[in-house]
């Protein structure tokens, strides 16, 4: 006779101790899963931060070296129009007094933008290229200035090494 | 860790985006632009120029230079649609073998699918760039009327440019993931008004449990920004040639000095009410230079584009009309496209629907924040979105005066953590009550109560020795843990409050409302507070001097008391510049009645010796009013 034939009242210890492992089991599972996710949780998070930080610096430096950029390119459109001016200058105008004082705002303006570091962008004779120049027209050449820049609408700038806006130029396309 | 890219791959332009930190963050392209033109060019030398490159030569290039090209995505050649948009674009349009529309460049036959790709390619290259890290994966936007072939071309498109589209989703839906709208009431109905520069789309959404169906779509392909610069640049021509009888229609650079001006002057129009427009030397005669200054004022150009506004409302009606709606029975209007920022246009969509539209988030990027959202949910960043959540009001605790001391400023991302140190108010103060608050007042008793405990066991101290700290600690789901802690005896006690104490919404912003309503009140408060402070102060060391110093003479002594009550009349009438000269008033008395004042040299007086004013510690507390020093206030067995 075994022990659960003569006391069936009294559960088996084994079976019990069985089971119990078995759910711990399926716990610390479970537990495991969740650590893992809270790992590549704070992971991701700590990851991004260290990312944007270093976006930031990076972003930072840059934004100082060309925070005057938005308000030179403001600027340029004044500067524009003071070219515009200067180049219809008529005999008339050029001798009159009021010229020679007002000749010299388009050089003080040009001092400036010298002293930020923008410098123009060569047109005329130059080969097109869309990273500098913006062709608004073409006009009939020959071979020779096909895909040369055969005039300048508007002024082109660099700031630096960066375009700050391109040339508006007229472009030579042999037919 | 990969990220996936949320691409809005647009008819003119394209913006690309990504989750970082748990917020989506649009992502400029190498030349530092959030937008990148959709263009494509195979330049004379056979090079590839993608984006505003591209654009700069299509004058030169125009059957080498593609734009639009999501016009032909996912059509047949053979389709009224294309046969209409071919007329439109200067680049050669062909017919595979299987019928699709392809471009003809540089003699080859291009699959649409081809050329959006190298835009994707471009915008991968750039975003990979910009993070530091390789993108495999992405999501794209289609409009909610693009069919089957429409969307799979486009995922065509995603995967020849190197990326796994994991998912296709509407423009209006993520618009509407955009502002959040998934996150609130659900069957809710939303129409999305979306004006670009080129092209109107109006889509009505339905929500429920958390899909989003297209009830319907309407929309315009033809009307967008542009059309309202070019009644601006006709407008300016017409003056123009009134004035000085020159006709600037063929002259090329004035018509682009005039684009770029109208463009320019309608932007500005939408918040200032009249601008100027001023092209010195924009053409010449037989006479000299002309030049161009007109004066545009708002009004005008609402009337210069009246039938445009108008124009966009007829689709509006029809899509309402289909989806069996009336206009009243929509729940929110979200507003795409960067032309939607024209007040009219704003005024027209919310006289419609009679309702405000949602127009926070930049018009140009929400529909690619859209898709950064629904990126990141696919890319397992959910964790991030859901569980970052943030304390809705200013959380801190009241100090002497009923002055509310903030501990944690509204809008602090949780979990956070601080820590401050307060000390007593009075002399021998055995415990101190704090008092948990949460609001933007100055005063404690305009703010929300949520809940009070006292520390008790405090050793008998002067008052502002004993150094009690004040810990707040939220944790991930806004439950606060107030603690304070005698760093003396290290006896601590604390709170747990759930932060979720019944403020909804909009109470929330009531709250925040009001705040800024009596912030000007509030500051004068405080400032009164302060300055009473500083009075009181003096005012007892003033006593003080007056009671124990029997050397002081009768005039001193009577001079005082009539400075002092100067002093108490001032603080009565909570006067502040009665107030600010009690104060200096009473720095002289005091100063003058502290100068006489000479240490004890036999052992039967008690007092402590000199010391500078502020620090004179008083064995009886002060009379009325409690110091700005007495920072816990109520202190027990007094």
């Amino acid at each position: 006779m075994t022990d659960a034939q003569t006391n069936p009242n009294q559960e088996n210890p084994t079976t019990q101790e069985v089971i119990d492992v078995a759910s711990l089991q399926a716990r610390i599972e479970a537990l495991e899963k969740e650590v893992s996710e809270h790992k590549d949780a704070y992971l991701r998070a700590t990851a991004d931060y260290k990312n944007l930080k270093r976006r930031y610096d990076t972003e930072r430096i840059e934004l100082i070296g060309r925070a005057s950029a938005a308000v030179l390119l403001k600027l340029l459109p004044v500067v524009d129009d003071l070219n515009r001016a200067m180049s219809s200058v008529t005999a008339e105008v050029a001798g009159s007094l009021w010229y020679g004082g007002f000749k010299l705002i388009p050089n003080k303006l040009q001092q400036l933008l010298d002293s930020e570091g923008v410098t123009t962008i060569a047109t005329v004779d130059s080969a097109f290229d869309p990273n500098l120049h913006e062709a608004i027209a073409y006009e009939p050449s020959d071979a020779a200035h096909d895909g040369l820049v055969v005039a300048e609408l508007q002024r082109g700038y660099l700031l630096r090494d960066k375009v700050l806006r391109p040339a508006m130029v007229k472009v030579g396309k042999a037919e | 860790m990969a990220k996936v890219l949320g691409i809005d791959l647009g008819t003119t332009n394209s913006v690309i985006a990504v989750i970082e930190g748990g917020e989506p963050t649009i992502i400029p392209n190498a030349e530092g632009q959030r937008l990148t033109p959709s263009v494509v060019a195979f330049s004379k030398t056979g090079e590839r120029l993608v984006g505003q490159v591209a654009k700069r030569q299509a004058v030169l290039n125009p059957e080498q230079t593609v734009f639009s090209a999501k016009r032909f995505m996912g059509r047949k050649l053979s389709d009224a649609t294309v046969q209409r948009d071919k007329l439109m674009v200067p680049y050669r349009l062909a017919a595979a073998e299987n019928g699709d529309v392809t471009v003809t460049l540089t003699g080859r036959n291009y699959a649409i699918p081809e050329i959006s790709a190298m835009v994707l390619q471009k915008l991968k290259l750039d975003a990979e760039a910009y993070l530091g890290e390789a993108i495999t994966q992405a999501v794209i936007t289609v409009p909610a009327y693009f069919n089957d072939a429409q969307r799979q071309a486009t995922k065509d498109a995603g995967r020849i440019a190197g990326l796994e589209v994991l998912r296709i989703i509407n423009e209006p839906t993520a618009s509407a993931l955009a502002y959040g709208i998934a996150n609130r009431v659900n069957n809710q109905t939303i129409v999305v008004y979306d004006m670009g520069g080129g092209t109107f789309d109006v889509s009505i959404l339905e929500l429920n449990d958390d899909v989003y169906e297209v009830k319907s779509t309407n929309g315009d392909t033809h009307l967008g920004g542009d059309d309202f610069d070019e009644r601006i640049v006709h407008h300016l021509m017409d003056v123009f040639q009134r004035d000085s009888g020159i006709d600037l229609q063929n002259d090329r650079t004035a018509l682009q000095r005039m684009r770029e001006a109208a463009e320019k002057a309608k932007m500005e129009l939408s918040s200032l009410l009249k601008t100027e427009i001023n092209l010195p030397f924009i053409s010449a005669d037989a006479n000299g230079p002309r030049h161009l200054a007109v004066e545009l004022s708002r009004a005008k150009l609402e009337a210069l584009t009246a039938d445009l506004v108008e124009r966009s409302l007829t689709p509006v009606r029809q899509a309402l009309l289909d989806a069996g709606l009336r206009a009243g029975e929509i729940d929110a209007v979200v507003l795409v496209g960067g032309q939607t920022r024209m007040p009219a246009i704003q005024d027209a969509v919310r006289g419609f629907f009679g309702k405000e539209p949602q127009k926070g988030i930049n018009p140009d990027e929400v529909v690619a924040i859209g898709a950064a959202i629904q990126a990141g949910v696919l890319a397992g960043d959910v964790s991030n979105i859901l569980l970052l959540d943030v304390t809705p009001l200013t959380l801190g605790i009241e100090t002497s005066g009923g002055v509310m001391t903030p501990l944690i400023p509204r809008n602090s991302t949780l979990p956070t953590f601080k820590s401050q140190v307060f000390s007593t108010a009075t002399d021998n103060q055995a415990a101190v009550e704090i008092h948990v608050l949460q609001g933007e007042r100055a005063e404690a008793r305009h703010n929300k109560s949520l809940g009070t405990f006292v520390l008790d066991g405090i050793p008998a101290a002067p008052r502002g020795a004993p150094q009690i700290e004040v810990t707040f600690d939220i944790d991930a789901d806004g439950i606060i843990n107030a603690s304070a802690r005698d760093k003396a005896t290290d006896r601590e006690q604390h709170i747990t409050i759930t932060a979720a104490s019944g403020l909804t919404q909009t109470e929330v912003d009531q709250m925040v409302h009001a705040a800024t309503l009596f912030a000007d009140e509030d500051r004068r408060k405080r400032d009164v507070l302060a300055l009473q402070n500083q009075i009181d102060s003096l005012m007892y060391s003033a006593q003080r001097a007056l009671r124990n110093d029997p050397t002081i003479s009768a005039e001193r002594r009577a001079n005082a008391e009539a400075r002092l009550h100067e002093a108490q009349q001032a603080i009565d009438r909570a006067d502040p510049v009665a107030i600010q000269t009690a104060i200096v008033e009473m720095t002289m008395v005091v100063h003058d009645l502290q100068n006489k004042h000479r240490p004890a040299p036999t052992p039967t007086s008690n007092e402590t010796g000199r010391l500078p004013v502020i620090d004179d510690e008083p064995a009886v507390a002060p009379a009325k009013r409690l110091s700005l020093r007495d920072l816990l206030r109520r202190g027990r067995n007094e």
